[in-house]
């Protein structure tokens, strides 16, 4: 049973609601966890790993909840987004340490060990005492524990903190290559284009509550009360205008005062409009010269959601 | 940065290892909360950075730790070749009267009073240093690094944890218990001119040392991991641990000053009660009486009572009692 199920799942700190019933079935594949700073994506991804209890409904990991079977912790992988390392082992005794608190035979934790050193690219820092790394050496080496015994699961909280370019590309690389191997892996990021750029399923999660979930495009749909805006040049704008106000999809026109063939349509089923859009051109006999989505990204959609 | 065919070719395949423990020491070495110990040795800061920090250091906590252990080989070593050191040329003269000295008092001390007399003091003094400087590290350091994240995420529950740092505690209160008990009795198996009589008069020797060493154990552990627990900085873990002490010590004296001095409120006065519980174990006190049975029954309250806090203490995971 390769699933997450999250059900009507709640959490509060004393007073404060952290998490609002949240429900949510997650298969195998990389998720994305998006919200702004305290929207209460690490207190979802923490409740999943098994780090805090629920205070309402339930979670179940590949069929398991962490209560009843602890070997389920065996399965899955968790990296913090906060700073959460020994400080006086070496990097290698860190992971070494960690992979047998993972039930791993010393051989077996060494060998994968040197090998994850390598694959992180930590070789000249691997024997120096993790004090003494930097910020990405440090973030590299909370990824390297979080997926080092094979996770079924993985959860990483912000992991492209701190990285450089080229890690960040690395570890990109490495999560998308984790989820097309049957792997669950959810990720969490405030920083739109970095989880865009790995997967398209996203979940987006404000004030303790599940927003949307779906790709970009799909959510953009779930958002009628904040109509996608598009940007057109047309030979004959007016006509554009006076076709378009026939279809209901369609809820505002603004003319650029700037630009006369320019105009700006806001519009609340973008598939929709999609559709009609030969239709509309060939209606008003007008030719298109240019079409632009102003906020198609994720970075709009975000904003939408959060205001 | 490794290229991603080079990845790959490493291999993410599932694990084919062996998970669990081989043999019955494997199965020891293995289990979690003894890892957690030996991890947690492993990241306790002991030795102070910097040149002055470093000459206080010896000065203050491994010369004296040296002196007590060299104090307890050369009296051991006395004792147990004192005939032959009276007859000798170079230390006849200092030997003699000390040998006279031994001989009044031999037939009264058992060898467990001798230990107790050697190890009692000092251990409770060095341990009450080991608690306040590394004890009160166990957990804070984790706390401030956010460690226990990490921990947590693997498959361990609280009580490995837990008994993990009691272990720590162990090794500490262990190294003024046990290893000079150990050195006397194995300093005595070798120079004691009579072997069986040694034997005889010692084989119990340990098991009272481990009694006491248990106790210690307990009793500082569980205070010491509270007040480490609480905080993320280890020096307020540290004066959280001689707060108590003092507290225990200055609350015994007004309440007993207020309701005369019942054998329950002697007890509270924490070191105090160690000290006359560790007296009564190695004198083979069987009969406790009203006062020992106190102090037996509060330090036993506030050790369970520090467990129990020291459990609540330990976050994030709540789902693994």
């Amino acid at each position: 049973m390769n699933q997450i199920f999250v059900n009507k799942v709640s959490k509060w700190y004393g007073d404060v609601s952290a998490l609002n019933e949240v429900s949510l079935e997650l298969e195998p594949g990389v998720l994305g966890l998006l919200g702004p700073n305290g929207a209460g994506k690490s207190t979802l991804l923490k409740l999943m790993a098994g780090q805090l209890d629920a205070s309402l409904g339930n979670i179940t990991v590949l069929g398991r909840t962490y209560a009843q079977d602890a070997t389920l912790f065996y399965d899955i992988g968790f990296c913090p987004e906060q700073d959460s390392l020994w400080e006086e082992f070496s990097g290698g005794q860190f992971l070494s340490a960690m992979l047998k608190l993972h039930g791993w035979g010393a051989h077996d934790a060494d060998r994968r060990t040197k090998e994850l050193i390598g694959l992180f690219d930590l070789e000249r820092a691997g024997n120096r005492r993790v004090k003494g790394y930097s910020k990405g050496m440090r973030q590299k080496l909370r990824i390297a524990q979080a997926l080092a015994h094979n996770p079924k699961v993985l959860f990483l909280d912000e992991p492209m903190a701190g990285l450089d370019a080229t890690s960040r590309a690395f570890v990109a690389d490495l999560v998308q290559e984790m989820g097309e191997q049957d792997r669950i892996v959810v990720i969490s990021s405030h920083i739109l284009h970095e989880v865009e750029s790995i997967t398209k399923d996203m979940v987006l999660i404000n004030q303790g509550q599940l927003r949307a979930r779906g790709n970009v495009y799909e959510i953009r749909e779930l958002l009628t009360d904040h109509p996608l805006q598009l940007e057109l040049t047309v030979s004959d704008p007016r006509t554009l205008v006076r076709v378009c106000m026939e279809y209901n999809h369609v809820v505002k026109i603004e003319l650029d005062p700037t630009d006369p063939e320019r105009i700006i349509l806001f519009t609340q089923h973008q598939n929709q409009f999609f559709k009609d859009l030969p239709e509309i051109l060939e209606r008003g006999d007008l030719k298109l010269k240019s079409l632009h989505a102003e906020d198609e990204d994720m970075e709009s959609v975000f904003k939408y959601l959060v205001k | 940065m490794t290229k991603k065919s080079e990845i790959y070719a490493q291999g993410y395949e599932p694990w084919e290892g062996e998970r669990g423990p081989t043999d019955p020491i494997d199965k020891i070495f293995r289990h979690p909360a003894v890892l957690i110990g030996r991890g947690t040795l492993r990241n306790v800061s002991f030795m102070p950075s910097g040149c002055f920090l470093r000459l206080g250091f010896f000065i203050l906590v491994i010369l004296p730790i040296a002196g007590y252990f060299f104090m307890v080989a050369i009296s051991s070593i006395a004792r147990f070749q004192i005939e032959n050191l009276k007859n000798s040329e170079t230390f006849g003269d200092i030997a003699r009267p000390l040998a006279e000295l031994w001989a009044q008092t031999s037939s009264e001390t058992t060898e467990a009073q001798i230990h107790l007399a050697t190890i009692l003091i000092p251990s409770l003094t060095f341990s009450v240093f080991a608690m306040i400087f590394y004890g009160s590290q166990l957990i804070s350091r984790e706390k401030q690094a956010n460690a226990l994240q990490v921990y947590f995420a693997k498959a361990i529950t609280r009580a490995d944890y837990v008994i993990g740092k009691f272990m720590v505690i162990g090794v500490l209160t262990g190294l003024f218990t046990l290893v000079p008990s150990a050195l006397i009795i194995l300093l005595g198996l070798v120079l004691s001119p009579d072997f069986v009589e040694f034997i005889s008069q010692s084989w119990y020797v340990p098991i009272l040392t481990g009694s006491y060493w248990l106790v210690l154990t307990a009793s500082f552990g569980s205070i010491t991991l509270f007040f480490s627990a609480c905080f993320d900085k280890s020096y307020m873990a540290a004066v959280g641990f001689i707060g108590f002490g003092f507290f225990c010590m200055v609350s015994s004296i007004v309440l007993g000053a207020l309701f005369g001095m019942p054998d329950i409120l002697t007890g509270l006065n924490w070191g105090k009660g160690i000290y006359d519980i560790a007296t009564a174990i190695f004198e083979l006190q069987i009969d406790f009486g009203s006062r020992l049975f106190w102090q037996l029954v509060d330090l036993g309250a506030i050790t369970l009572l520090g467990i129990f806090l020291l459990f609540k203490k330990i976050q994030p995971v709540e789902v693994i009692k």
